[in-house]
């Protein structure tokens, strides 16, 4: 496989507050890379600056091969395709009239367009009035028809700032089955999201915490490396719950109403069966956030 | 496709689908015409006055000192131009005209008879002028020539250009002034920051399209907006006020084009400062206001002060007022138009060269 977004050593800063830090990656063709942090982890300033939309303050960028340089963003923006995290869309216009002007910004050949609409159209399966207005859309055909105006121009990588935010689950389901034809298809997608069943989908995860890269690699890896012992599902039995030692975990993380832990030593868990139910699990990429981001700050 | 054609329907498609902001930009203007064309009045104060006559004509020169030194008027030195020529470019305000041999030699014939030539372009500086000029002219014969009344001296007062002295005719020229700069400030600022306010505005500038790119099909749909209001508001003016149509369609339009190099360039200006459309609308007030009252446009500048009336002077509200009315009044001349045209195109580019300075890219 070869590269097709190369980072090094990236810095942002606004002022006198640095929004990336020291941020090195690359991604590899064909690939869904995941890129997730929580909020003003400094997702959305890293994709500007890799589609050309925010000056970087420091480091260098190479997206196909080809530097990013101020002035120049055109040539990378020309091989990127880019959906913010806002909506994307004119919400005044038709879906048609959107089309429209998002070929027109690109220089599109007429019957070139045509074409790309129409195949893009058959990918995410809309076979309904072009001429409907985008505001009154249901939130999915929405975000949909943002991914359909963002490949318009068949970019080689497309970069999706949350793309469902804010959608609905049946609609987040069907949008990942479309990201995971888009790869089929041989495009590379860079994604973010903030939903944690959704990260399981990537090839590989960035993890992003106050501007830093703290972790980068696969979900299995990441869950591997992140627990090197048994991690335990423990709910209270008794209510009041009755909270044991804390001096007995590793870990200790409230879940919902229940508790995830790894144990100091596994033989104190016959300590902590009065009061819980206690279950073997294998760590979700939740475990590994909660772990890695939270974690650390404690 | 084309980037430019691509705007103009994207931006003319959102107005159509506003229809407050669509009601606001064409029904507004022809309530403005209306309303101003009745209710606005004038004062004016150094107005430019030639005295033609022969030398050595006492009774001239009497007549000349009092309009001076009545504060009203401000000397005209002698031009080569006659006086008729000078009141036809606006170069005076008005013209006192002798009788052939002067005014002494032909009262003592007892015919005396003047001629008042005024530039009635502003309606209603025009009144003002005739009647103080009236009033100087009687003042002097009663109280230094002992002349009663009127005859031997008669007046023929020529309004020159705008005879029937139609206050709506003088004003319908400086509202399409006007109204040309605010659709144009609200509409670019209004677009530009709906654009950042939305979010918009990164799917723009995500795609490889220059500046320029972005600030002409930011402006010229609303350009062409404009110029359906500028007709709009000469068609109100036919109708309602019979407003004439005397100078030449092709330099009406060349002075409006002009006209938008620095609306375009304040509009465009004014939104690198404005993350929202409050901000936006904020702005625009301000700056048209200021550009309104300080143009002659609704107030004559003459009597502001030195200062007010340099900012008026470079003002390009003030140029392509006295233009427009010029055109539609009187047919301006070339020189005139090239005149006026000169001033627009200089300020309009140093506000462009500003605002595409400040305008940026990137986020
Ligand atoms: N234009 C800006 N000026 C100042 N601070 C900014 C700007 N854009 C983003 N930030 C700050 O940078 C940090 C990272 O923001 P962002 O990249 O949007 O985070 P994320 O997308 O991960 O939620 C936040 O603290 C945010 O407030
Ligand atoms: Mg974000």
């Amino acid at each position: 496989m070869s590269t097709m977004v190369d980072v090094r050593h990236l810095f942002v800063r606004f002022g006198d507050f640095t929004a990336v830090r020291d941020v090195s990656f690359t991604v590899e063709k064909g690939e869904i890379f995941g890129f997730l942090g929580a909020n003003g982890a400094g997702k959305t300033t890293t994709i500007r600056v890799l589609c050309g939309l925010l000056l970087a303050s420091e480091g260098r960028v190479f997206i196909d091969n080809e530097e990013l340089i101020a002035g120049h963003e055109s040539l990378i923006k020309s091989k990127v395709g880019y959906m913010s995290q806002h909506f994307t869309l004119y919400d005044d216009l038709s879906i048609r009239e959107n089309m429209d002007f998002a070929a027109s910004l690109r220089h599109m050949n007429h019957a070139e367009y045509l074409k790309n609409r129409r195949d893009l159209l058959d990918f995410i399966g809309f076979n309904e009035d072009l001429t409907k207005v985008v505001r009154d859309l249901p939130t999915g055909i929405k975000q949909e028809i943002a991914l359909c105006v963002s490949l318009l121009h068949q970019p080689k990588i497309v970069f999706l700032d949350e793309p469902t935010a804010g959608v609905a689950p049946v609609a987040r389901h069907r949008f990942w089955e479309l990201i995971k034809k888009l790869v089929a298809q041989g495009k590379t997608i860079f994604v973010t999201t903030h939903y944690m069943d959704e990260a399981e989908n990537c090839g590989r995860i960035a993890l992003m915490r106050s501007g830093e890269l703290i972790a980068l690699d696969s979900p299995a890896n990441l869950k591997q490396n992140t627990f090197h012992k048994q991690l335990y599902h423990l709910s209270p039995i008794t209510t009041p719950v009755i909270l044991p030692d804390r001096n007995l975990f590793d870990i200790w993380e409230p879940y919902g109403q229940n508790y995830h832990a790894v144990f100091k030593n596994d033989t104190d868990i016959s300590i902590v069966r009065k009061h819980f139910n206690i279950q073997k699990i294998s760590p979700s990429l939740e475990d590994v956030f909660i772990q890695l981001v939270e974690g650390q700050t404690r | 496709m084309n980037t430019l054609w691509g705007f103009i329907k994207k931006e003319i498609m959102t107005l159509l689908r506003d229809p407050v902001l669509l009601v606001a930009i064409l029904i507004m203007p022809a309530l403005q015409v209306v309303i101003l064309g009745q209710a606005i009045s004038f004062e004016a104060r150094n107005l430019k006055l030639a005295v033609d006559t022969v030398p050595n004509d006492m009774m001239m020169s009497r007549i000349k000192d009092h309009a001076l030194g009545s504060g009203w008027f401000i000397d005209f030195p002698n031009s080569r131009q006659s006086a008729i020529k000078a009141v036809q470019t606006g170069e005076v305000d008005a013209a006192i005209i002798a009788p052939a041999g002067g005014l002494t030699k032909s009262m003592l014939r007892g015919e005396g008879k003047l001629q008042i030539l005024i530039d009635a372009t502003n309606v209603l500086k025009a009144q003002s002028i005739e009647g103080y000029l009236q009033g100087i002219i009687a003042h002097v014969m009663k109280t230094e020539y002992q002349y009663q009344t009127v005859p031997p001296l008669s007046f023929t007062t020529r309004i020159l250009f705008n005879p029937q002295l139609e206050t709506q005719w003088f004003i319908v020229p400086a509202i399409m002034g006007i109204l040309v700069l605010m659709s144009i400030l609200t509409l670019v600022s209004i677009s530009i920051t709906k654009e950042k306010e939305r979010g918009t505005i990164e799917t723009l500038i995500s795609a490889p399209i220059s500046k320029r790119d972005i600030i002409l099909g930011k402006t010229l749909p609303f350009v062409l907006v404009a110029f359906l209001n500028m007709l709009l508001i000469q068609c109100v003016g036919v109708v309602l006020f019979d407003l004439p149509f005397v100078g030449s369609s092709l330099m009406f339009i060349l002075s409006f084009v002009i006209f938008c190099v620095p609306a375009c360039g304040i509009a465009v200006w004014l939104s690198t400062y404005t993350q929202t459309q409050q901000q936006a609308l904020l702005g625009l007030m301000i700056v048209a206001f200021l550009m309104m009252m300080l143009s002659g446009a609704l107030f004559p500048t003459e009597n502001m002060p030195t200062l007010l009336r340099w900012i008026a002077d470079i003002n390009p509200l003030t140029h392509f007022t006295y233009l427009l009315r010029n055109i539609v009044l009187k047919g301006a001349d070339l020189s005139y138009f090239m005149e006026k045209a000169a001033y627009m195109l200089i300020t309009g580019i140093l506000l462009c060269l500003m605002a595409v300075k400040r305008f940026k890219t990137t986020l």
